[in-house]
């Protein structure tokens, strides 16, 4: 394709967006707010599982054999960091943990004579990286020599892998309705255009225009639609984010970073919103190139 | 060179026989009117040459293209050898005369000279070079349709086809625009004109197929065609 068609095609599609200024308006406004409340369900997602993490530790301790002498620990703690799925490692001795007890009691109880490291045991105390594979990783630790006890909370674990499935079987059908109401917008707009222009397609299919090329407007149309929806919910989305809900969040637990993952979410919006104008372009113009 | 071979078409959904085993061949750089009622078959005819529709049998072939053969890619590339000029112009009211004619070669991929050099000989051929810059509404009918015959043959077809071209037309200048095809056919263009109005057609001694249920009941340059038809009949 030559240069001078190229310019042609923008132009047109430029044109087009023009004419109907008002209606080029009301899909850019409606498209972003679709975007930002998809961009909002993903966010609100993402924060709903960080925080579930958060509360739910799925912080494991395993009590050592008591004969268990310090090579012994060594190799225990080499053996079960083989494991895998296993975050950092930390080996708690029987006075740490009288300590850890005492400081969980509060001062002035009176117990500090009272008790006696030996009546504590000591731990291997970590954490479970992937909890859907929860069972199978304790399965393998409860193999290893010199395991005497395993300190657990399945129920925790078990509640937030609920949530986690609930969230994500919520996500996609968001997602989905989303895509499909933006989708909508970009027809509409796109076939409105299209209609107003049935007369110049109608002779472009008399003079031999090829029907890639009667197309090619209405894409980039639906695409700079959905470009400049995708810019502008993006920066709504940004500001809106970090300059209110973070401070918000940041008091209950550790939200995500809006800033921290711009690469994903600046083409999340950017190429979402151009695809979305792309593909929605395609049905509407169909129907008037059966000439 | 164009040709039908035999061809029938009737329209499903009505059920409405429109064309019924017609016969035709019109040579490279013929004149020919096609004429007859309402509901003959004329526009059928056009639909089958601008390759808008298919025959339910038979053939049709326009320069070595049987247009039923044609995939949907080759069909842009067939119609780039044909101008067509409607009864309601279809112009595009909100581009200029210029950019009017210019629309086709755009819309094919022409670089801008070329587009340039072309309209502006097109313009010349039409007599429309001053009013490049006026939009169609500020335009007469018969200027108006002028522009659009400057748009079928701008890009070089090897066929005009024009469909009822004075229907629109003030009767006065309907004769003007039926001269200003004969000249484009001088220049070694095939020119095929569907028309109802038999007035003009007398005027201009070229070459007449009259079509009446589908069937061609006369041609001019085959005397015989007509008695063909009454025997095929009976």
């Amino acid at each position: 394709m030559s240069l001078d068609s190229l310019w042609f095609l923008v132009k047109s599609a430029l044109n087009n967006l023009y004419r109907n200024l008002l209606l080029t308006f009301a899909s850019i406004t409606v498209l972003s707010i679709c975007l930002s409340l998809l961009g909002c369900t993903t966010l609100v997602i993402q924060n709903v599982n960080q925080f579930v993490e958060e509360i739910g530790e799925s912080r494991i301790a395993v009590f050592l054999d008591e004969d268990m002498d310090d090579l012994d620990i060594v190799r225990f703690k080499e053996e079960l960091t083989s494991i895998g799925n296993i975050g950092e490692v930390s080996y708690e001795t029987k006075e740490q943990a009288l300590a850890n007890y005492l400081q969980f009691l509060g001062e002035d109880t009176g117990m500090e004579d009272a008790l006696d490291p030996d009546t504590f045991r000591a731990s291997m105390v970590f954490e479970i990286l992937d909890l859907s594979k929860y069972d199978q990783t304790l399965y393998e630790i409860r193999k290893l020599d010199g395991v005497g006890d395993i300190q657990e909370r399945r129920d925790v674990v078990e509640g937030i892998l609920e949530v986690r499935q609930v969230l994500s079987f919520l996500s996609v059908w968001v997602i989905a309705l989303f895509f499909v109401v933006s989708m909508f917008i970009i027809m509409n707009s796109v076939k409105l255009s299209v209609y107003a222009r049935r007369l110049e397609i109608n002779i472009m299919k008399y003079v031999g225009a090829t029907d890639f090329f009667i197309q090619l407007p209405y894409f980039i149309e639906g695409m700079i639609i959905g470009l400049l929806a995708g810019i502008i919910s993006f920066f709504v989305q940004f500001y809106v984010y970090n300059a209110v809900l973070f401070p918000i969040l940041s008091e209950m637990f550790t939200p995500i970073s809006f800033t921290g993952e711009l690469s994903f979410w600046i083409p999340f919006y950017v190429v979402g919103g151009m695809l979305i104008g792309i593909i929605g372009s395609v049905y509407p113009v169909k129907k008037y190139l059966k000439v | 060179m164009i040709q039908l071979v035999n061809v029938s078409k009737r329209y499903e959904k009505s059920g409405t026989m429109a064309l019924r085993k017609v016969n035709l061949r019109i040579e490279d750089g013929e004149f020919v009117f096609i004429t007859g009622n309402s509901g003959a078959g004329k526009s059928t005819m056009v639909h089958l040459l601008t390759c808008e529709d298919i025959p339910s049998k038979g053939d049709v072939i326009v320069d070595g293209f049987n247009t039923q053969k044609l995939s949907r890619r080759q069909i842009p590339k067939y119609r780039r050898r044909i101008g067509i000029v409607f009864q309601d112009f279809r112009l595009i009211p909100n581009l200029t005369v210029y950019d009017n004619i210019a629309f086709s070669l755009r819309v094919v991929g022409r670089r801008r000279r070329e587009i340039s050099r072309r309209v502006e000989r097109a313009m010349e051929l039409v007599g429309l070079t001053h009013k490049a810059k006026v939009y169609p509404d500020q335009l007469s009918g018969g200027e108006q349709q002028r522009v659009a015959v400057a748009r079928a043959i701008v890009n070089s077809p090897s066929l005009i086809i024009a469909d009822e071209p004075t229907g629109n037309v003030d009767p006065s200048l309907s004769v003007e625009i039926m001269n200003m095809l004969l000249r484009i056919n001088q220049m070694g263009i095939t020119v095929v004109v569907v028309t109802h109005e038999q007035h003009l057609v007398d005027r201009m001694n070229q070459r007449v197929i009259r079509i009446e249920n589908g069937r061609i009941v006369s041609d001019t340059a085959d005397p015989e065609s007509e008695s063909e038809v009454i025997a095929d009949e009976s």
